[in-house]
């Protein structure tokens, strides 16, 4: 295979492509001052939720499933912190920890539903969401609440001139890094890709799942700390475009829904992409097209329609690359 | 070493295994055989752990074992290689060779590659398979991907192996490779179990056989005390009619006919490389070659399922070139798939609808459908091909191999066909089943219908065909009117010896 | 010709394979569903015995037939396989509801206008939906959830952020009429929705393609069959019945407010489900939906009826929803 081809068709290319177009037109939308420091921190503080959450959807439609409650996990999660800091007065590091036990119990009840009583991911993460959101609003019936000033300060600090929330995004892309290098990464990708060809070879298919999913509930509680910390507040709506949105990422950097095939890389990077497009739009509103009036009083409208249109052309086009020939029509 | 006993295994009514045995000895190759839907591959989808048994006992030397899942049958010394391939496509070849038995490293116990990739290297020498370790298994061609099916059973180091008609891809050398290694494997004290349909390799491996039939094991033999009749007789019921072939002056006077199909110079990517063919009326012309030789390819340039590059097609004496199989069928073209799982049958669809979908789809596309003619229509032309079905609304998934592929016929047979073009047809298809497929055959050609029909069983075509061409590589690289002499001719032009001054046009 | 020397078996004859029908399947699932509601409408009554009232059920069963019908795109999506879903409806109907409104505007002569833009809009919506799913592959999940929010934006721009207008009177009267305390105008014309529905889907030549590209659109195509037009055709129905629901609804309600057709999205995947529609296409009915939107609204019913706050009715909500799943949606095991 020609090298071209091959770089074409390995893991995540669509999502590295689509985020160095983003960040081109970004500069040239913005000018130098996209390359401040006090920049790229707010990119990517703000955006460090979605890349999480992001990387958590990655490996669950690589056991080719869909996780919809994973906004409603970082609502729970947000909330459960906000409530138990505010509330009882736990301090905020016991209180994240309770968040993140949260976050991975919510996983875990969703690989139980999914994996053992076989219902499809999609329905049950759908009939899940509902009762996680339900939950949120119970534990925090109205928005409100703070967290100390060092945690949002440390979150949206820089060391060495790197934003600290990309830290947290690193430790958590090594750990499933590493989970990769071990029969289970393996196998949670084989029971993705051919689910009776796994079976056949001896592996749990259940066990697999349920360990899909409960790691996907701790990652996404991570998310839900990183939220909480940039928002310094709880919100127990919040959760509902991050889910759509971290499954437009995994589908920008190239992971196959049909499961089996695809990696973080990809996926961080079409969360970023995300992220850019905001500001592209924002940036190519306010500098170039303030002089047409009668759009002004539209402005925000078009934004969102500009975003939304952009966004769909990314996921045609990571889809277009990952075409491939297939030969031969193989496992069942 | 292994023995089974009063097994039996039920799908809702139907009684996939009733009171089935087997024996088996350590060192043997036995065939396991039987016309499709006769229990075999149940059988070996019990033995594998992939289906529990409702009754039997199953004991490996000596001793009863229950079989609870694939792990467990790894456990006891069993491995599969499955028709279907068991592997994961989106895994290389290394990846799915470990799956499951991943080799770990001393300290951190993280997969060890090397380990891996060496195990790979190893199999894919043992049973020549022409592929590096690191491919991806979607990225490889049936007869490879068949092969790295059975290197992940072999690497299970089994002490009972079952081969669930894997050769039914291979080339004739990769089964000769996989032959020997299977005796070399035999010597070792390997028992072995092997379903095939080809009669060639059972005679030319197998030391012993069990035949099923229904269900039900009708007899076990040795090899050396049976010929082929008695293998069809047990597999059937009946004695195989003595069939004689065609006179050379009959199929000659077929090429006095009139050219219903003529395709020049055809060109198709990197399958098809510069064809031409003439097909004369009511003459079956057989397409012969290994798999893979652009046979398929080629078919489907001319149905119009795929797009051709370059040539010319000419069709009742008009240029065509059709953009979908709508308008080929408009123009009294048909085309029946072997692979009736993927290109053929609905298997959720009531049998009325699967044959009358290409009807349907022929009109407009919001006109109201008379379902009481249907039903009229859909019975008899049940009736006419002898397709045993329940009802006509049960759903086709309900019909065995051969059936399903009558209904192809059926669905075909609603139109006036003046040609039909077949992609391996009867491929895993019972034996009595083929017997009538070949008779509907000859039948449409009596009534001036011309046949084009590709098939990897060279015996087959010997049978039907008037005139019989071979597919090499994307070329045509023999054509032959068939009479006694042609078998050997057939399969040296097969495998890409050029056996007659057959010059494509410009090539 | 060799003489074998194997003596004569007696061998039984081959039979048929004897066959398991579709119907059953279906009927058994539409069988449970209907019982759960029976149950749920006793459970109703045990906390308020109103709710078996004639006015009641005949409120609720309203409620069904426009959570159906905004359930009929969604059914022939599914049914047309591809991993077809629509999650645009939500958006499709509260657009349609904002623009009927709009052009309406209280007006019996607005009505034929409203609806022939509502069509119309309805088809763009479909083409767009097809245009990125079979033209530019896009996975369904992700196109109409883009599609979604666009329309909820456009949603905006057409009314300028505060939707006005209301109904024709013929049309509010069709929402809101009732003939007897148990029997609403919009419940008739739910029942003959649903038998236009079910001609539709058996008894046309594109019903049949339907169910065929669905069940296996290699050989579809193959057969002569259009897939792409099929399921083009299969979004464009989605988009002008999503449409017209939002007209529908607008007739109910009386008056539009934003995101109308938001709560309607997913409990259209839920009834589509509960009715027996697979997922992997080609299987399926209307009759199946129907009677999974009777059942969820009952079951919101009842919840209102136990006087939960939303917190405890999306709570309740979801967890009847995986009880039910897993009730009838699982998957068969691997080992058989």
């Amino acid at each position: 295979m020609s090298q071209v081809r091959k770089f074409l068709s390995s893991a995540g290319t669509s999502g590295y492509l689509l985020l160095l177009g983003a960040i081109v037109i970004n500069v040239v939308v913005q000018g130098s001052s996209f390359f401040s420091t006090a920049n790229f921190t707010s990119i990517l503080s703000v955006n460090t939720p979605l890349i999480i959450a992001a990387i958590a959807q990655t490996i669950v439609v690589l056991n080719r499933g869909i996780d919809l409650s994973v906004g409603s996990n970082i609502t729970l999660v947000n909330t459960i912190v906000i409530m138990l800091s505010n509330k009882y007065g736990w301090s905020i590091e016991a209180a994240c920890a309770a968040g993140l036990i949260a976050g991975t119990f919510i996983g875990a009840i969703n690989g139980f539903i999914i994996a053992y009583f076989r219902i499809p991911s999609l329905l049950a993460t759908f009939a899940t969401m509902s009762v996680f959101g339900g939950l949120a609003l119970i534990v925090l019936p109205t928005p409100g609440g703070s967290v100390p000033s060092y945690m949002y300060l440390l979150y949206g600090g820089q060391t060495l001139g790197i934003p600290n929330s990309v830290f947290i995004v690193i430790v958590v892309a090594l750990i499933w890094l590493l989970l990769s290098k071990y029969p289970i990464g393996k196998h949670i990708r084989a029971v993705g890709g051919a689910e009776k060809s796994a079976y056949t070879a001896g592996i749990s298919i259940a066990k697999v799942r349920f360990i899909a999913f409960t790691l996907a509930g701790t990652i996404s509680g991570v998310a839900g700390l990183c939220i909480t910390a940039l928002t310094a507040s709880g919100d127990p709506k919040i959760g509902l475009s991050i889910t759509l949105n971290c499954i437009a990422a995994v589908i920008l950097g190239g992971t196959r829904l049909a499961g089996g095939w695809g990696g973080i890389g990809g996926s961080v990077a079409g969360a970023v992409f995300l992220g850019l497009v905001n500001n592209i739009v924002f940036f190519f509103f306010n500098n170039f097209l303030t002089h047409f009036s009668g759009i002004a009083s539209r402005a925000s409208f078009i934004q969102q329609l500009l975003t939304n249109t952009i966004i769909i052309l990314g996921l045609a086009s990571a889809v277009f690359t990952q075409r491939r020939k297939k030969r031969a029509k193989i496992a069942t | 070493m292994l023995q089974i006993k009063g097994l039996n295994k039920q799908f809702g009514n139907v009684k996939a295994l009733n009171n089935a045995y087997l024996n088996l000895r350590a060192g043997e190759i036995r065939g396991l055989l039987g016309s499709n839907g006769s229990g075999k591959s149940t059988m070996a989808k019990v033995l594998g752990g992939l289906m529990f048994k409702n009754a039997g006992d199953i004991s490996i030397n000596g001793e009863t074992v229950e079989i609870g899942s694939p792990l467990d049958s790894r456990e006891r010394g069993i491995a599969v290689a499955y028709q279907d391939l068991s592997l994961v496509p989106q895994f290389t070849i290394e990846d799915n060779l470990t799956l499951g038995r991943e080799p770990r490293t001393s300290g951190w116990k993280r997969i060890e590659r090397k380990q891996t990739r060496e195990e790979a290297t190893k199999w894919i020498e043992k049973l020549q398979i022409n592929a590096a370790p690191h491919t991806l298994v979607e990225s490889l061609d049936p007869s490879t991907a068949s092969l790295v099916e059975v290197a992940k059973a072999l690497s299970w180091n089994p002490k009972i192996l079952l081969l669930d008609e894997v050769t039914a891809c291979l080339h004739h050398d990769q089964v000769n490779r996989l032959f020997e290694v299977l005796r070399e494997l035999k010597e070792q004290g390997l028992a072995i179990i092997i379903i095939t349909h080809r009669f060639d390799e059972i005679f030319k491996i197998c030391d012993s056989a069990t035949i099923l039939r229904n269900g039900e094991t009708v007899t076990e033999i040795d090899i050396k005390d049976v010929v082929e009749t008695d293998l069809v007789y047990y597999m059937t019921g009946k004695r195989p009619e003595p069939f004689s072939r065609k006179s050379t002056e009959e199929h000659a006077k077929k090429t006095e006919r009139e050219v219903v199909l003529s395709v020049s110079d055809l060109y198709l990517r990197d399958k098809v490389k510069g064809v031409s063919i003439d097909v004369h009326q009511g003459e079956i012309l057989g397409i012969c070659g290994l798999q893979g030789q652009g046979q398929s390819d080629f078919l489907r340039a001319v149905y119009g399922s795929v797009a051709f590059d370059k040539g010319t097609i000419t069709y009742q004496g008009k240029s065509v070139a059709f953009r979908s199989p709508k308008d080929a069928i408009r123009q009294g073209i048909g085309f029946i798939s072997g692979d009736r799982h993927a290109e053929g049958i609905f298997p959720d669809r009531t049998i009325k609808e699967n044959i009358f979908i290409s009807k349907t789809s022929l009109r407009n596309l919001f006109s109201s459908v008379n379902t009481k003619k249907q039903a009229a229509t859909t019975e008899e032309v049940v009736q006419r091909l002898n397709v045993k079905i329940g009802s006509i609304d049960h759903s086709a998934s309900s019909l065995s191999g051969g059936n399903q592929q009558k209904l192809l016929f059926g669905r075909n047979f609603l139109f006036d066909l003046k040609l039909v073009l077949l992609d391996d047809p009867t491929k895993g298809v019972d034996i009595s089943s083929r017997r009538e497929i070949h008779q509907i055959l000859r039948d449409l050609t009596k009534t001036g219908t011309s046949v084009l029909i590709s098939s990897s069983d060279h015996e087959e075509l010997l049978e039907i065909s008037d005139r019989i061409v071979v597919f090499y590589e994307g070329r045509v690289n023999a054509e032959m009117t068939v009479d006694e002499h042609t078998e050997d001719l057939l399969i040296s032009a097969m495998l890409g010896v050029r056996v007659n001054d057959h010059q494509e046009a410009g090539a | 010709m060799n003489q074998s020397t194997v003596p004569q078996l007696d061998l039984p004859p081959q039979g048929g394979r004897s066959a398991f029908h579709i119907g059953k399947l279906v009927r058994n699932n539409m069988f449970v569903a209907a019982s759960l509601t029976i149950a749920l409408f006793i459970a109703g009554s045990l906390f308020n015995p109103n709710f078996l009232n004639p006015q009641n059920i005949g409120s609720i069963f309203t409620l069904a037939v426009i959570m159906g019908i905004a359930s009929f795109g969604q059914t022939v999506v599914v049914i047309s396989g591809g991993d077809g879903i629509d999650l645009s409806i939500g958006g499709s109907i509260s657009l349609g509801a904002v623009m009927s409104a709009l052009v309406m505007n209280g007006q019996n002569s607005g009505i034929v206008p409203a609806l022939l833009l509502v069509i119309g809009t309805g088809i763009l919506i479909g083409l767009v939906n097809s245009a990125g799913i079979i033209l530019a592959k896009v996975p369904p999940l992700v196109m109409t959830m883009a599609v979604a929010n666009i329309l909820g934006i456009v949603q905006l721009i057409v009314c300028n952020g505060s939707p006005t207008g209301r109904p024709a009177p013929a049309i509010a009267y069709i929402g809101t009429h009732r003939i007897f305390p148990i029997l609403t105008v919009l419940m008739i014309v739910g029942v003959v929705f649903m038998f236009l529905a079910r001609r539709f889907l058996n008894n046309t030549t594109y019903g049949h393609q339907l169910f065929a590209v669905g069940n296996n659109d290699n050989a579809a195509f193959l057969s002569g069959a259009r897939p792409y037009i099929v399921r083009m055709m299969a979004y464009i129905l989605s988009g002008v019945v999503g449409m017209l629901t939002g007209f529908l609804l607008l007739g109910y309600n009386s008056f539009v407010f934003i995101n109308m057709g938001m709560a309607y999205v997913l409990p259209s995947v839920a009834a589509v489900v509960i009715g027996g529609t697979s997922f992997a296409g080609g299987k399926g009915s209307f009759s199946g939906t129907m009677v999974g939107a009777i059942l969820l609204t009952t079951l919101a019913s009842l919840l209102i009826v136990i006087n939960t706050d939303e917190a405890g009715r999306q709570i309740i909500n979801g967890v009847a929803l995986v009880l039910i799943l897993a009730l009838y949606t699982r998957e068969p095991s691997v080992r058989q």
